[in-house]
């Protein structure tokens, strides 16, 4: 590993702040905007070769964006997150950014115009730390299927971070940013989130605006974030959430403030135990967790009940029905016609399409758009899209009659901890099983989260989620966060280097103490 | 044989229309239906911000939507809808409520996001009538009145335009049209020869020019007409079909259909089948000919547009949910109220009011400004009607042709 360059000793502890600590310090003028950037721009310059978590970080560009932070703080004009680094996924259309989505298809594409999430991020004055890396189009769960190579899980370099979102995922644990934006469209927020040992939320869908989110499956994908606590995705909820005219799914409601009820005792909150989230497949160590984590919030007052979703088990084929015939039309875009690859040598526009096609796009990628063709394909179409389309309604009725009777859902994000990288890449069929209790979150529309709750038998971080109704993100932030302020539990190890020192930290839930 | 045969198809047009069918039960006779694309007369596109406009350097009205950048989204255009609708009413059509929008996919150049937004489940407007008129007799100065049954009017997105340079190999992309807002109308196959399709196209030029919702210029690519032609013996299942595009006028129309209807008799007369295929017309040579199989088999996969809700237009504002901007919502009764004189009732009011032949009226509405003028020249000279009738289709007429003007030029 390089050398990195020394960090001042009073701001290594930055590195462990979260969104709340770094606006005080740099509402205080402890550190500037300019400084804060590059620290962390050091760090990732000494880690990133080794996480592989950033396609793109631009030094000067993101040095002048802080600089700006900081002008506006001194002309009186900062707000609540003015001048505090990000890192983007690298699926929203950024200006002047190249905008890859994790494919060679679009390793040219230097994106003219800004998602309605970049501007809400630029408006409140974050500074873009860099691009995130993610499995190609939002496909995958593993980020092996990126273009620009796999990315590590910080705690373990031989297990996967976790997908689509791991580049966000494996930034925010390394310390590499305070906070990343993400997308969820079958549980790409909440499974790196929970393989990384921090914090993510998925919001209702509607809540963010698409508008410059590239589209994998527009009826599943949501933006949302994640970070090391609750309260700072909260925060960075407040900033990404809000209609938009130009989405036209995007949802008119009363501005909320999601940090209202972070503090409220969790006294008599009703917390639903699906059966069918702790039946067989479920790892043994990953059940232990999430029954701990369920008995750490019975004595902060929450009432278990017992409740069902009989048609979990659908949700894999009715997800991978839907979600790849939405791609399927999604990426009938990509031709290199106009933008992003295209082919060499061809002699006629059906080959040009042919050779740029096959040439841009990853095999996971290919898989899904013709998996995505064939059930749209005339005398298919009833059998598998609409026949998907009746049970997604199914699975949304379950969580409707579910919600009834409990206030927010528990259950755990993965059946295992992060498995290694190249485990399996070879069978798309048993990654696909993987994603059972985070599917049907997105095929409903609800909200949920990922938070740390401890690490499985081999060290690995294990994530409880918390799946809520219709516009609760605040209630589930609450939940999130009364659990984020227990005590220490259980421990696990993370190896980073501060300075030029590798030093050992624990991380449990959002507190670090280094040994 | 040709010119014979040209006649038959006319003749078996009259027999149908003019007498029972047990006249000549044994005849073949055309079946023709049409597919109108009209181009909305709005500012901006069906789904973004960008100007409609004709003729503006290629490539300089098209926004990131229309070039399917990756990320956009579309935004439905209120004015698009609005035209629908007053299009729908004026046609007697029976407006949903609630329609659908669709993705229809297909690769091509001219296609950016390699599909169309569409409404193939449920379309904005279904189950009108288009009443129109010709004049026939043996003196054409009978007027004829037929009805066409609307099938549906829906609502898409038309494509870019593609220009083959054959000469350096390359094929060049205009996206300006992409985007813009069409209205397809499909009229079920209640026509039997060129002239009748022709007239009703005639007539439904005038309505949609009187709504305001479409310019009709068919030359400038405003109007666009495909004719489904099969032809049958009265009473007997109905023939194959083909499809007859490139028609750039309502007399290149007829003479695409007749020519067609006559092609069809002639295959089945000696013993061949007809094709079910796509033909051109060749406006030099008065033949169709088949087109490359580019959409023969296609299976445009058609599935619901995600990043569109439902269409909801509303009878009253009283039934629209409240809280909602007017700037958000088409309501029926306010569009109808804005319907403005149709053709046939002006045509009727004419006769009415001056006493003037009804095949004169179609003159004076036929043209733009003519029945405007007429009316003046009555009010100012107090002349009686018949007599300024006379003068213009007479003086007026012979003079405007000589110069090669129109009414409107003055």
């Amino acid at each position: 590993l390089a050398a990195a360059r020394p960090f001042r000793t009073e701001v290594s502890t930055m590195i462990h702040a979260t969104l709340k600590q770094l606006s005080q310090q740099l509402a205080s003028k402890q550190i500037s905007a300019v400084e804060l950037a590059g620290e962390y721009l050091n760090r990732i310059e000494a880690l990133n070769p080794a996480l592989n978590a950033f396609i793109t970080v631009d030094r000067d560009k993101t040095l002048a964006i802080a600089a700006h932070a900081d002008a506006r703080r001194a002309a009186g004009e900062a707000g609540l997150l003015t001048g505090v680094p990000v890192a983007h996924k690298d699926i929203f259309c950024q200006q002047g950014w190249k905008t890859s989505c994790g494919s060679k298809m679009l390793d040219s594409f230097i994106s003219p115009y800004d998602a309605h999430v970049i501007e809400q991020c630029d408006a409140a004055g974050l500074v873009t730390l860099g691009r995130a890396n993610m499995d190609e189009f939002a496909m995958g769960s593993s980020n092996e299927n990126s273009y620009y190579g796999a990315v590590k899980n910080p705690w373990d370099l031989n297990a996967i971070p976790g997908g689509s979102s791991g580049g966000s995922a494996a930034a925010v644990a390394a310390r590499l940013a305070p906070v990343a934006t993400a997308t969820d469209t079958g549980g790409s927020i909440r499974q790196p989130a929970s393989h990384c040992g921090v914090t993510g939320l998925k919001p209702t869908y509607g809540v963010v605006s698409r508008f410059g989110m590239v589209a994998y499956a527009s009826s599943l994908d949501q933006g949302g974030m994640m970070a090391q606590t609750a309260e700072d995705c909260a925060l960075m909820l407040n900033v990404m959430a809000g209609f938009d005219a130009r989405d036209s799914t995007s949802l008119e409601r009363e501005r909320e403030d999601y940090s209202r009820d972070l503090a409220q005792p969790l006294a008599g909150l009703r917390v639903g135990l699906p059966r069918e989230y702790f039946a067989e497949g479920l790892a043994a160590d990953v059940g232990r967790i999430i029954d701990n984590a369920v008995g750490e919030l019975k004595k902060l007052g929450a009432e278990v009940v017992d409740i069902s979703l009989p048609n979990t088990q659908l949700s894999i084929p009715a997800y991978y029905v839907i979600a790849p015939a939405e791609a399927s039309a999604n990426l009938s875009r990509f031709d290199g016609v106009r933008y992003g690859h295209r082919a060499s040598e061809y002699k006629d526009l059906a080959e040009m399409y042919e050779k740029s096609r096959a040439e841009g796009f990853g095999s996971e990628v290919k898989r899904r758009i013709m998996v995505g063709t064939y059930v749209l394909s005339h005398g298919y179409y009833d059998a598998y899209y609409l026949k998907a389309q009746k049970i997604r309604r199914l699975i949304a009725n379950d969580f409707s009659a579910a919600f009834a009777g409990c206030d927010v859902i528990l259950g755990p994000v993965a059946p295992t901890a992060a498995f290694n990288l190249g485990e399996k890449s070879g069978d798309p069929v048993q990654m696909y099983l993987s994603d059972i209790y985070t599917l049907s979150v997105n095929l409903a529309g609800l909200p949920a989260m990922s938070v740390p709750a401890g690490f499985s038998d081999n060290g690995r971080p294990v994530g409880l989620q918390i799946i809520g109704n219709y516009f609760s993100e605040a209630k589930m932030l609450n939940v999130a966060h009364q659990f984020q302020q227990l005590p220490i539990v259980e421990g696990g190890k993370l190896n980073i280097l501060v300075g030029d020192q590798e030093k050992v930290i624990r991380v449990t839930r959002a507190h670090m103490e280094e040994d | 044989m040709t010119l014979i045969r040209y006649d038959k198809v006319l003749l078996t047009c009259r027999i149908q229309n003019n007498w029972a069918l047990m006249t000549a039960p044994q005849e073949l006779v055309g079946v023709v239906g049409l597919e109108i694309h009209a181009q909305i007369h709005s500012n901006t596109k069906l789904f973004s911000g960008s100007q409609v406009g004709f003729q503006a350097p290629p490539n300089s009205l098209v926004s990131f939507f229309d070039a399917s950048l990756p990320g956009t989204l579309p935004v439905l255009n209120r004015r698009c809808v609005e035209a629908a609708v007053m299009t729908g009413l004026a046609l007697n059509c029976t407006i949903n409520r609630k329609s659908l929008f669709d993705r229809k996919h297909y690769f091509y150049a001219d296609l950016p996001a390699g599909y169309q937004i569409t409404q193939q489940r449920l379309p904005i407007a279904v189950d009108g009538t288009l009443t129109y008129s010709h004049l026939g007799g043996r003196k054409r100065n009978t007027v004829v009145t037929k009805s066409v049954r609307i099938k549906q009017i829906q609502l898409e997105q038309d494509s870019g335009k593609s220009l083959h340079d054959d000469y350096r190999s390359q094929t060049l992309i205009d996206l300006n049209r992409a985007g813009v807002g069409l209205m397809e109308l499909v009229m079920e196959p209640d026509m039997s020869c060129g002239e009748e399709a022709a007239a009703a196209v005639r007539e439904m030029q005038l309505i949609l020019q009187a709504l305001g919702t479409c310019q009709g210029n068919m030359a400038e690519g405003q109007l666009r007409v495909d004719a489904n032609v099969s032809v049958h013996r009265p009473g007997d299942p109905w023939g194959i079909r083909t499809e007859v595009k490139n028609i750039n006028s309502a007399r290149n129309l007829a003479r695409a259909i007749d020519y067609e209807i006559q092609r069809q008799m002639v295959v089945l007369e000696s013993g061949g089948t007809v094709q079910n295929e796509t033909r051109s017309f060749d406006g030099k040579t008065g033949h169709t000919i088949p087109m490359r199989d580019k959409e023969g088999l296609q299976d445009y996969r058609f599935m619901p547009e995600p990043n569109l809700p439902p269409l909801m237009v509303y009878e009253a504002c009283s039934t629209a949910p409240p809280g909602v901007a007017p700037s958000q919502l088409v309501v029926l009764e306010e569009v109808r109220e804005r319907l403005p004189e149709l053709p046939s009732v002006r045509r009727q009011r004419l006769v009415e009011t001056y006493g003037i032949l009804p095949e004169h009226s179609f003159t004076l509405v036929n043209e733009d400004g003519l029945m405007d003028y007429f009316e003046a020249v009555v009010r100012e000279t107090k002349a009686g009607p018949r007599k300024v009738i006379g003068w213009v289709m007479n003086e007026l007429q012979g003079l405007l042709h000589q110069q090669n003007l129109s009414v409107s030029q003055r």
